[in-house]
């Protein structure tokens, strides 16, 4: 029995908002299909919850709903309670977040799975044998089903919810939440179940928010923020190749085994529903967004197809976004540099996402710095292109574009000039750019908290001989961004402080880099700071680019000889 | 590192004796027209007065006043040494900041000039210019200046050339900043030292030179230098007259000459950490 979602709103009648109006759906459309599995993904407070709840026409009376939901054809939406009744439980299922009391207390467990069974004319008998049989089927040990609700644990709670809702055998099945508290162990086992009933003909919408179960059992994801879907894509291609700003956001956020990654929260704060009237102007996640550009605020986004890594002709979902998606902010086309007879960049290609860290990784003289300084302009590349946002790079002013380019070097005492004070060597850039003037003062201040120094005129008059290197290379972080530039570059800007100082500045530079969205090249030798901080680690060697993949591809299996030998070394090997 | 110049220059013993020196030297040039009692161009007594209440220093072989004509003399010798002192740092700053920005062939002849000059011994220069062409001060100002430059120029050059690939420089660059910006932010401050220290040794140099050919005679007669007063009283010697004569010039200008030296050590010693009596500035 499909399911299906048409142009569906959702408000909730609120005092004390625009119109009194809080919108928790937006012209939301989904179809499942029979045998089907979608999932739903997103933030708390995107809408996940009322959707599940709208499909059992199970909303608060506050609510006010349009469009339609069709349950295996018949919109629900005009049905009257008692009718609603009989299409509850036998036609269409719900696993409830597990909160605590969501069961009954007064009943055992094996009662409360049988009940609707035993309401439909079964005999008592028969029913608490299939309850039993259905208990056992989810792995609850035996014994455990004459107990009270809160006798039991919360992952029993949440399988004896998956029960009550298999029970009946609807042909559409909402689970909202149905992994929030089990273990690994018992994920996978639910994991199966929810695959045994898709592959029984069930349609399965999954609201989760355990972005590794997607992939295990729905087919398809639908990412929803603030109560609007953004992406639209298959669920394989969730943790690899998001293509929305906001699922990369989600998918850096989810602490995957695989990945080393420092985890970083979605930029900014979710928006709050009740400032959301029902007409809107702009795209809705712009202002969290690492990409936006004049038009984000000015329209509302379309959906448009999504590039999959699939074949051509797949159906791959769609993405709403003014730039269609993930946009591309540098990218080299066949560079070569040498230095008189020194080959040092040989046809190198790359591309660099907006709001995404790339670390460039190598041994000492592979070109990595030569690399890193020609995307930033410095150097002239002998053949070959670098395109920034679409525009050569050549062509744009070289002022102009040493603004969107921030640099944090290796050595902050060479860096910064001896004779300049704190105050004067963050507001080097300003005075370059013309835009020193009475505001500066307060800007040098807001840029040394930002980068966790004290701000007070004692400190802004001091030497770098009378900084550490911890605090001058933070005084260097807050010269390059002191322009609010698009790119940061990190030449090697890590390699000078000691473990303890590293791990200090590489997690400020993270911190920054997220808050700020911007997209940042991380040049490195050393392929496990790398891992700790990249999305996507670029090895160069010999002047070409051996491997360039996501971080935790290359660490994992690392396909060229190079990449093999460095990571072998870094691991301490020979 | 980092230097505060002016703070380790107050706390320079030397440094300070030699400021404080050329400090009252040049007031004393400077009010020679005030404080001198004579006219030193003027018959003002009898030749050859001893010393009295009247004439302090006595009178010469003219009857001019020996004290007036020595705080005229120091006038010319300081006003001497200043000038060919900005002229030369100022012909080796511009010299040695632009072989080394622009490089090539022009860096090539400007260095070359400069070895030559080096090679040549400046003073038989002059006192061949001097001998031939009998120059006004104004003259001699220049032909000394233009054969002094290149010890400036050299250093100039050599520090801009290494300043040129600082990470500081670079970024300063890097962050767009025009070439008027580097040189006037970075490049000029960090030069300092050099122009300070080619200053006041040129400045001594200068103030030698005159001085040695005043006393050769080469010199134009009519204006009163501390040279020329040396050779004209080593003329009368025999009359003894040395003590009243000769020895105010002699150690006028050896005052002169140690207080630029007292400076140009100091400022030697600040800016050349390897000089420095302390070395426990954090590196």
């Amino acid at each position: 029995m499909p399911l299906q979602f048409k142009n569906l709103n959702v408000q909730y009648r609120v005092s004390g908002s625009p119109d009194d109006r809080a919108t928790a759906l937006d012209n939301i459309s989904i179809k499942i299909n029979e045998g089907e599995c979608v999932s739903v993904v997103g933030e708390s407070g995107s809408g996940k919850s009322t959707l599940a709840l709208a499909s059992m026409k199970l909303l608060a009376p506050s609510a006010v709903m349009t469009g339609q939901v069709l349950v295996g054809g018949t919109d629900i939406s005009s049905l009257s309670d008692s009718e609603m009744e009989t299409i509850r439980w036998n036609d269409i299922a719900i696993v409830f977040q597990n909160y605590g009391d969501v069961l009954n207390p007064v009943h055992r467990i094996i009662d409360q799975i049988a009940e609707p069974l035993i309401k439909n004319g079964e005999s008592r008998s028969s029913a608490l044998d299939r309850s039993r049989r259905m208990l056992d089927y989810l792995k609850i040990k035996e014994g455990r089903d004459v107990l009270y609700p809160h006798q039991i644990s919360a992952g029993e709670r949440q399988r004896v919810l998956m029960a009550m809702a298999l029970i009946t055998d609807p042909g559409i099945l909402v689970l909202d939440e149905p992994v929030a508290s089990v273990d690994a162990i018992t994920k996978s086992h639910l994991a199966k179940v929810i695959n045994e009933q898709v592959d029984a003909g069930k349609a399965v919408l999954l609201i989760t928010h355990d972005l590794s179960f997607v992939p295990l059992c729905s087919c398809r994801c639908e990412v929803l923020y603030f109560g609007s879907i953004l992406e639209s894509l298959p669920s394989h291609e969730l943790l690899d190749a998001p293509r929305h700003p906001y699922t990369r956001a989600l998918v850096r956020s989810f602490p995957m085994m695989e990945r080393a990654k420092d985890l970083a929260g979605v930029r900014g704060v979710p928006p709050s529903m009740f400032s959301r009237s029902s007409e809107r102007s702009c795209c809705i996640f712009q202002p969290r967004c690492t990409q936006s550009l004049g038009d984000c605020s000015q329209k509302v986004p379309q959906a448009v197809p999504r590039e999959g890594a699939g074949s051509a002709g797949d159906d791959c979902g769609y993405v709403v976004c003014h730039r269609g998606g993930i946009a591309t902010m540098i990218s080299v086309k066949d560079v070569s540099k040498s230095y008189k007879d020194l080959l040092v960049l040989s046809d190198v290609s790359l591309t660099l996402d907006e709001g995404e860290i790339l670390a460039l990784v190598g041994e000492t003289g592979s070109g990595k710095t030569t690399l890193a300084y020609t995307i930033a302009g410095t150097i002239k590349p002998d053949a070959g292109e670098i395109l920034f946002r679409g525009r050569s790079v050549l062509d744009i002013d070289r002022k102009e574009f040493a603004k969107t380019v921030g640099i944090v070097y290796q050595s902050p005492r060479d860096s910064i000039s001896h004779r300049f004070t704190v105050f004067e060597a963050i507001a080097e850039p300003l005075q370059i750019h013309k835009e020193f003037d009475d505001k500066s003062h307060g800007r040098i201040k807001d840029a040394l908290r930002e980068v966790q120094l004290p701000d007070d005129e004692y400190f802004l008059q001091k030497y770098p001989h009378e900084l550490s290197g911890g605090e001058l290379q933070r005084v260097a972080i807050a010269r390059a961004l002191i322009l609010a530039p698009d790119l940061l570059i990190a030449d090697e800007s890590t390699s000078f402080l000691d473990p303890s100082v590293q791990a200090k500045v590489l997690r400020l530079l993270l911190d920054l880099q997220n808050e700020r969205g911007i997209s940042m090249l991380f040049v490195t030798h050393d392929i496990g700071v790398a891992r700790k901080v990249s999305d996507r680690i670029a090895v160069l060697h010999g002047g070409d680019i051996v491997e360039n993949a996501p971080s935790h591809r290359v660490i994992a299996n690392p396909e060229h000889p190079y990449t093999k030998q460095l990571i072998g070394v870094a691991k301490g090997g020979s | 590192m980092h230097i505060k110049p002016f703070k380790d220059f107050k706390n320079d013993k030397i440094g300070v004796t030699g400021l404080v020196l050329i400090l009252l030297l040049i007031t004393t040039a400077i009010l020679a027209p005030v404080i001198a009692p004579y006219d030193p161009w003027d018959y003002s007594a009898p030749a050859f007065q001893p010393p009295s209440g009247e004439h302090p220093l006595g009178t010469n072989d003219i009857g001019y006043d020996i004290y007036s004509e020595l705080l005229w003399s120091l006038r010319t010798s300081i006003l001497f040494g200043i000038a060919v002192a900005a002229i030369a740092c100022t012909i080796g700053l511009v010299l040695g900041v632009s072989a080394a920005l622009i490089g090539g062939m022009y860096d090539m002849i400007v260095m070359r000039i400069a070895d030559a000059l080096l090679a040549i011994p400046t003073i038989m220069i002059l006192i061949l210019i001097a001998a031939y062409f009998k120059p006004s001060t104004i003259v001699l100002v220049i032909a000394l200046s233009l054969v002094l430059w290149q010890t400036t120029a050299r250093g100039v050059r050599a520090q801009t050339l290494s300043l040129k690939t600082k990470l500081y420089v670079k970024a300063a660059n890097n962050m767009g900043a025009p070439t008027s910006y580097t040189m006037h932010r970075h490049i000029m401050p960090e030069l300092f030292p050099l122009y300070a220290m080619g200053f006041v040794t040129k400045a001594r140099t200068a103030v030698f030179m005159e001085a040695g050919l005043s006393f050769l005679g080469i010199f134009d007669p009519t204006t009163k230098s501390l040279g020329i007063m040396m050779s004209y009283a080593m003329r009368y010697l025999y009359l003894d007259v040395w003590w009243n004569w000769l020895l105010p010039p002699v150690i006028a200008l050896s005052l002169l000459i140690i207080s630029l030296g007292f400076i140009s050590y100091a400022i030697e010693e600040i800016f050349d950490p390897r000089l420095r009596r302390n070395n426990a500035t954090p590196i």
